[in-house]
């Protein structure tokens, strides 16, 4: 009996297991796809391929009474913003703290960033609220942006401490010997080579600003909404906004694909974090 | 660097690596630090804007908490981390699945299924939850249920009770876990190769290899990433919100929409910032509680 010849009971199981994965990732998105695509009001018919297929939802997303653009347009600036900030706070502490990770007061403070990614939202979004309320900053595109850095600032410390961990130590002190103050090496020498590492954290922390749904839902208005608030108010009277909503899910799709696409190879790395 | 240069120098450095630090401080105090110095402030009053109270109270609300004043509360935290335990097992279970079934495939095939097994997390959670709440669990259409042929014969899982936290648990699971699965199949793919072919040639079962060499090697990977997952699940907001509300009968709130539901929709304030430091309290608790088992095991050096 070799080896190779004997049947694989393991091969069947895990095409099973494969199956019914696919099944359960795959028939919601199909579900979701049907009902963007059957007119208002109409059930789905179990599994059945629906009988008249329609882009009036699409159309009343893309430019019709459920118009979707003021929504994504927010969710653009407010989550670049707020990305920006929090980066430009951030990449200057994590580089600091790779330097500083033999000693105490590094390791405590790096290991602090984790705690303070524990902070609850809604912890935050409490007093933010009252403040906001007295200084009328509430449905204000600056007071959203504001509110939404701490959520991404602790994230964005945490992570990109590997990447200045992964700037060969040679590399800075040639640019020592050559005369360069800890400023310039950093901005001139590391940054480049970090680049990488601080778009894919970028990437990640803007992920974590444009799903938001508590910090914006409290401090927006119905002019400062963002797609994830948008698409709640299709709530009300579900039966006929479920198909608009599907399809602007589907729309809203793509922004998270491209954002998704940009951080894979560096998913690994970014996975990685912390670790080392 | 203490090699080319004298300690004094180094020392020298050092302190200039601390200004780096000032603008992260000083953003971290102002936006997070001095505003949950607010809260605590708040939680030590009764501020109620629907009974129109605004007074210090002391430990009032916290002693309202504590002595059972609030029994749902509670129930909420317990909910609450019977719920990360429950979104983490899940997801890892199913996340690891699908990594390890990627793992040894052609790489074509793997891409092409990566792909498929991505595409819930593409659909902004709140979309998510919505389209779940009207689409899967709701009549005319049901389809979750439809699927099982259950129409009909269970009642519509979000209306009851004993129903709806899982079915919130379930749509938690399948829109977000393939964020689980993308790191813990990064970090397959990091594996070494050739204790896993040795393995292979010594002619261990895929039990073997799976515990004895692939689980090992990925452990520090998967700490990391169970352990953001349960920040991220204890804090988690939006699926009760946008599905329930923490209904039917307060039986899916967790203590975030809880919190929430206190001081925004019965605006009382006060006492909704004592939740929400005894909140804090906890997390960070856990939080530091995770750095210290960390900071050990890098100590023996098995991370």
């Amino acid at each position: 009996m070799s080896r190779v010849r004997t049947p694989r009971p393991a091969t069947f199981v895990k095409g099973i297991v494969l199956v019914v994965i696919l099944a359960w990732v795959l028939l919601p998105i199909y579900f979701l796809f049907a009902v963007a695509l059957t007119p208002t009001g109409t059930t789905l018919d179990g599994f059945s391929v629906p009988d008249v297929l329609t882009f009036e939802n699409f159309m009343s997303v893309l430019n019709g009474i459920n118009v979707i653009w003021p929504a994504l347009v927010n969710s653009v600036i407010v989550t670049v913003a707020a990305t920006v900030i929090a980066l430009l706070f951030a990449v200057p502490a994590a580089y600091a703290l790779s330097h500083l990770k033999h000693k105490r007061v590094g390791r405590g403070l790096y290991m602090s960033t984790f705690v303070l990614r524990g902070v609850p939202p809604v912890a935050l979004v409490l007093p933010y609220y009252v403040i906001f309320s007295k200084a009328q900053l509430i449905n204000t595109m600056p007071g959203v942006i504001v509110a939404l850095v701490p959520l991404a600032l602790p994230y964005c410390i945490w992570t990109m401490r590997v990447f200045f961990d992964a700037v060969p130590p040679q590399v800075e002190e040639a640019a020592g010997v050559d005369g360069a103050g800890v400023w310039r090496t950093f901005r001139s020498v590391v940054l480049p080579i970090a680049r990488p590492g601080i778009a894919a954290t970028g990437i990640l922390a803007a992920l974590l600003v444009f799903v938001d749904y508590i910090v914006v839902a409290t401090l927006a208005g119905p002019a400062t909404m963002t797609f994830p608030v948008y698409v709640t108010t299709f709530q009300q009277d579900y039966l006929s906004l479920v198909g608009p909503l599907a399809a602007a899910s589907i729309v809203g799709a793509l922004p998270m694909l491209l954002m998704f696409g940009f951080s894979q190879r560096y998913m690994l790395r970014l996975a990685n974090a912390g670790v080392h | 660097m203490a090699t080319t240069s004298t300690t004094g120098q180094a020392r020298r450095r050092d302190r200039q690596y601390y200004w780096f630090l000032v603008p992260s401080g000083i953003a971290i105090l102002l936006l997070i630090v001095v505003p949950l110095g607010y809260t605590l402030y708040l939680s030590l009053r009764h501020y109620d804007l629907a009974r129109g109270l605004n007074e210090f109270v002391g430990l009032g609300n916290y002693a309202e908490i504590f002595t059972g004043g609030d029994p749902e509360f509670l129930k909420s935290l317990v909910r609450t981390l019977v719920y990360v335990v429950l979104v983490i097992a899940f997801d890892f279970l199913l996340g690891m699945t699908q990594a390890l079934l990627l793992f040894e495939l052609k790489a074509r095939t793997a891409k092409v299924l990566r792909m498929i097994f991505m595409l819930p997390i593409l659909i902004i959670p709140t979309g998510a939850a919505v389209f779940w709440r009207t689409t899967m669990w709701a009549p005319p259409n049901e389809q979750f249920l439809r699927t099982f042929g259950l129409d009909g014969i269970i009642d519509p899982p979000l209306g009851s009770p004993n129903l709806a936290f899982w079915a919130i648990l379930v749509t938690v699971v399948w829109a977000w876990s393939p964020w689980v699965f993308l790191l813990l199949s990064g970090g397959l793919d990091n594996l070494d190769r050739s204790a896993l072919e040795a393995s292979m040639v010594d002619g261990a079962s895929y039990w073997q290899r799976l515990r004895r060499v692939i689980l090992p090697q990925m452990k520090p990977i998967i700490f990391v990433t169970l352990s953001f997952k349960a920040v991220d699940s204890f804090l988690s907001f939006p699926f009760v919100w946008v599905m329930t509300q923490g209904g039917p009968q307060n039986s899916t709130h967790l203590m975030s929409t809880y919190i929430y539901e206190q001081a925004f929709k019965f605006l009382n304030y006060g006492f909704g910032s004592a939740l929400a430091i005894v909140m804090l309290l906890i997390s960070s608790a856990l939080s530091i509680g995770a750095v210290l088992y960390w900071q050990r095991t890098q100590d023996k050096g098995a991370i």
